[in-house]
């Protein structure tokens, strides 16, 4: 089949300036005039991978708490003024970084800045036992809400376990564990404020309709002024490599037995990841692939079926995960699973799924293009990991020259059936829950 | 050195108007266009009065059915083949249906837009319906069903669309169930294409790089020798539930649940209610957004949550008013408590200026992130379409919001909200639920199996 490039790869860029403040944070521009909209996008980086057991989760609390007011900020405030503008805002904690993002009616830009200085310069003035209670009770109940009661809740946790040895800073979930969330306490969250969110620690992007000149002295004005130390050294880890399979069945109130299978493959940076995100996506992604075709429209023993690959610095977890039929025979999804794992590096995939694996792939990377907030966030994705904010438009490029022969070299290299850990979520025989 | 003490001042907000509307009629389909000249992509979907509504008694899911075998075969391509027609440009399509309407959606990027053209084509004109197909999405369905009895938040909806629709059309199960779905049969969905997609009220949306003209000359092309059936004329008329006598706790129990899924609902309104804007302001200061009263109550307040949040579901006829959250067993009576009081709150006093403010001002504000892409636009012109909404509907309904009064908001949260006739659901550990409960009506505990049959 001829390979059709989406459109000439060069034509599609995300240009940028880059400043950096004298305090070390660094301010990404990229304007975009279509809407009158701006998003306000700041990552911190640092997240649950600098937790230390015993304290899983702070990361991720902390997040909370900055949505608790700052010394100028009441404490609904940050959403009611982003909101009465028209604006939205959230944040969220990854493994390795953690961001707050705002996006505006353009003519608000000046506000998503005041507020996000705020918290970055005077954050520990207004936080109380109080408010640390109230959202330690939040966050406990979105835990139940994301694991503890929801079907096939806690077999991400489980496998991650099996994927990564004691001590590995991707051993733990990023949301932590109950009793550590129970744990933390107001110096702990003092602490981390002071090693992490210093403005050196931080890069700020703003992307949309704006004047980039302006825009540059609005956050030189509000952020100069702000001090903070140097972050300490990040702890890093050897990328674990599997002996063998290893395994774990875990009983839940669930109707479909699902099984998931995880491998460890190299992190990010590396130049395998674009090449086994375009073997994902060939493997899985649609309803012609040939997973989709073979175990849930041909064979029919697979309820859905997909893949993921996680975008992460240290290491980058390969996950495969089929839910099988109602009374289905789980060793034989299994094992048609692993075959097709296999089968990734004995036959490799057709010339047709490489090409459509590419080319959605390609069009997903356009479809992020086409919001400020999913831009602002490449952005920032880019400089934190790769000191590069056009890192995307790379990604694009390098995802555009992913050959046949590089997807089984990756399959061959990397994803080893008998390297693989495997956990089966089984239907409770009695309604066990998680008692 | 700045003053950090209070919010900068703002300039002045850009207006943001919806994009004008190309209109156009071929061959009894009506086209709705929304043209982003520089977006990369083309968003089409046919938009047919096919919903789940028109699903007769017994026959519950021939909507979903029929919609989701649509793109499984024609007589010139497999179901794989069509699949594989558009992911290898980077597109999806796909077809499903909801109460109001069918949809069959295509995106593909701008340069491909012949090919969608193609495929969209054949598959609304010339579908096939193969057994094998029919036959793989039915067992997909059953264990579907058998999927949803165990997730929480799957029973708590169901179960509050049954406690506030009983048997009425909406009370039903949209996807259907095990008895009616083993005998809807081939016949049935071609009947329902042939009478319900093929037929009047038949719409084609249209968003990103694409032209009017370009889409005409297609749907000529296409549709010229095609005669619409005008079966569509009459839509059925709402089925009523029955009359609230107070409000009712039903109780769903999961002995060992973490956590407990809440909904406390009763009747909305339908999508084109005339007070629909007001009500979005109500809904907005009430459980709409993240600084609602509800939200700031239950989660900031007390911590009784992740999150709390009502809606006016909006469909053809009077759909639910709903409020969700998933609350930590020991604090559903109290989360029950408190949301009862905010509804009441709002029925006794009238909101404050600057609540109603920061309300009017959010909704308008927020809307021009809410139509960055093709697939956004496209999203709204279906909405605009299946309910026969008119080209500045959207831009009314801004204004609409603008001009809203708090006097407008306490007459909307009298008529509209009813505390003490609403449906309380729980979904949890019903030895620690049932005391606290017990005082806000008459309790009746539900198996999930009822809910599902």
């Amino acid at each position: 089949m001829l390979r059709r490039p989406v459109t000439d790869p060069t034509t599609i860029q995300l240009p940028a300036e880059r400043h950096r403040l004298d305090n070390g944070l660094q301010v990404i521009l990229h304007r975009d005039h279509r809407l009158p909209l701006v998003a306000v996008d700041l990552w911190y980086h640092v997240g649950s991978r600098d937790e230390q057991p015993g304290r899983t989760g702070l990361a991720h609390l902390f997040e909370h708490m900055l949505f608790q007011g700052s010394a100028h900020v009441g404490v609904n405030d940050h959403f009611r003024l982003v909101q009465q503008v028209g604006g939205v805002a959230n944040g969220s904690t990854w493994y390795d970084r953690t961001n707050y993002y705002e996006t505006l009616p353009a003519h608000a830009l000046e506000l998503g800045l005041w507020l996000e200085a705020d918290r970055m310069g005077f954050l520990l003035e207004a936080l109380t036992d109080e408010k640390l209670e109230t959202q330690r009770s939040v966050v406990r109940n979105e835990r139940r809400q994301r694991v503890d009661n929801a079907p096939y809740g806690r077999a991400s946790e489980a496998l991650f376990e099996l994927l990564y040895p004691e001590g590995h800073p991707y051993r733990w979930p990023v949301i932590g564990t109950d009793e550590d969330i129970q744990a933390a306490t107001r110096s702990d969250v003092e602490d981390f404020f002071r090693l992490y969110y210093a403005p050196g620690n931080a890069v700020l992007t703003l992307a949309g309709d704006f004047e980039p000149s302006r825009a540059l002295d609005l956050a030189a004005r509000y952020f100069g002024d702000l001090r903070g130390e140097r972050a300490p050294t990040r702890p890093t880890a050897a990328l674990p490599r599997a002996a063998g399979q290893s395994r774990r069945a875990l009983q839940d109130q669930v109707a479909l037995e699902r099984i998931y299978i995880g491998i460890v493959t190299p992190p990010i940076s590396h130049p395998d990841w674009n090449v086994l995100a375009v073997l994902t996506e060939a493997l899985v992604g649609g309803k012609s692939s040939p997973l989709q075709q073979d175990l849930v429209h041909r064979r029919q023993i697979a309820q859905d079926v997909s893949a993921y690959l996680y975008p992460t610095e240290l290491a980058a977890t390969w996950l495969l995960v089929a839910t099988a039929k109602p009374n289905g025979d789980g060793d034989a999804l299994e094992a048609n699973l692993l075959d097709h794992v296999r089968q990734l590096a004995d036959r490799g995939l057709s010339e047709d799924d490489v090409a459509r694996g590419r080319q959605r792939l390609l069009a997903a990377a356009l479809a992020d293009f086409e919001t400020v907030d999913r831009k602002a966030e490449l952005l920032c994705q880019g400089t934190t990991y790769f000191d590069d904010p056009a890192r995307a438009v790379r990604d694009l490029a390098e995802t555009e020259a992913v050959s046949l022969d590089r997807v089984r070299d990756a399959a061959r290299t990397w994803l080893e059936p008998d390297r693989c850990s495997i956990v089966r979520v089984v239907p409770a025989t009695e309604p066990a829950g998680t008692a | 050195v700045i003053d950090r003490r209070t919010p900068p001042a703002l300039g002045q907000a850009a207006v943001s108007r919806f994009p004008t509307i190309d209109r156009g009629s071929v061959a009894g389909v009506e086209l709705r266009l929304a043209r982003q000249a520089d977006s990369p992509f083309v968003s089409l979907s046919w938009v047919a009065l096919a919903g789940g509504e028109r699903d007769p008694r017994g026959s519950e899911g021939r909507a979903t059915l029929t919609a989701s075998t649509l793109d499984e075969g024609t007589s010139r391509s497999s179901s794989s083949e069509i699949a594989a027609r558009v992911e290898r440009l980077g597109g999806a399509i796909g077809s499903t249906a909801d109460w109001d309407a069918g949809y069959l959606r295509i995106e593909v990027l701008a340069r491909d837009v012949a090919a969608a053209f193609e495929l969209v084509g054949e598959v609304l004109l010339d579908p096939v319906f193969p057994e094998p197909e029919i036959d793989r999405l039915r067992r997909q369905r059953l264990a579907d069903l058998q999927a949803l009895r165990e997730r929480p938040s799957a029973i708590a909806d169901v179960a509050l669309s049954r406690a506030i629709y009983g048997p009425a059309t909406y009370g039903r199960l949209l996807g259907g169930t095990e008895a009616t779905l083993s005998q809807l049969g081939r016949a049935d969905l071609q009947a329902a294409h042939r009478e319900l997609w093929l037929a009047q009220g038949l719409c084609l949306v249209a968003a990103g790089a694409v032209t009017r003209e370009a889409v005409e000359a297609w749907l000529e092309g296409l549709l010229g020798g095609t005669k619409l059936a005008a079966t569509n004329a009459s839509l059925p008329a709402p089925t009523v539930p029955p009359p609230s006598d107070g409000r009712r706790v039903i109780l769903i129990d999961r002995p060992n649940a973490a956590q407990s899924e809440l909904r406390i609902g009763h009747l909305g309104v339908a999508r084109t209610h005339p007070a629909r804007s007001q009500l979005q302001v109500l809904n907005a200061i009430l459980g709409g957004k993240f600084t609602s009263r509800i939200n700031l109550n239950l989660r900031e307040r007390h911590g009784f949550t992740y999150g709390a949040f009502s809606r006016f579901t909006g469909r053809r006829h009077a759909g639910p008013f709903s409020v969700s959250a998933a609350v930590a067993n020991p604090s559903v009576g109290a989360a029950v408590r408190e949301v009862l009081a905010e509804m009441d709150r709002i029925r006794q006093q009238p909101v404050d200026p600057e609540e109603l403010s920061d309300a009017r001002d959010y909704l308008i504000g927020v809307f021009p992130y809410t139509i960055q892409t093709a697939a956004d636009l496209a999203g709204r012109l279906e909405d605009l379409a299946q309910f026969g909404l008119p080209d500045d509907e959207v831009d009314r309904h801004l204004q609409r919001i603008a001009t809203t009064s708090a006097a407008d908001v306490q007459a909307a949260a009298l008529s509209f909200l009813s505390p003490d006739d609403a449906c309380v659901v729980a979904v949890g550990p019903a030895s620690e639920l049932r005391p606290q409960l017990a005082d806000f009506g008459t309790l009746t505990e539900v198996a999930v199996g009822e809910l599902f049959s």
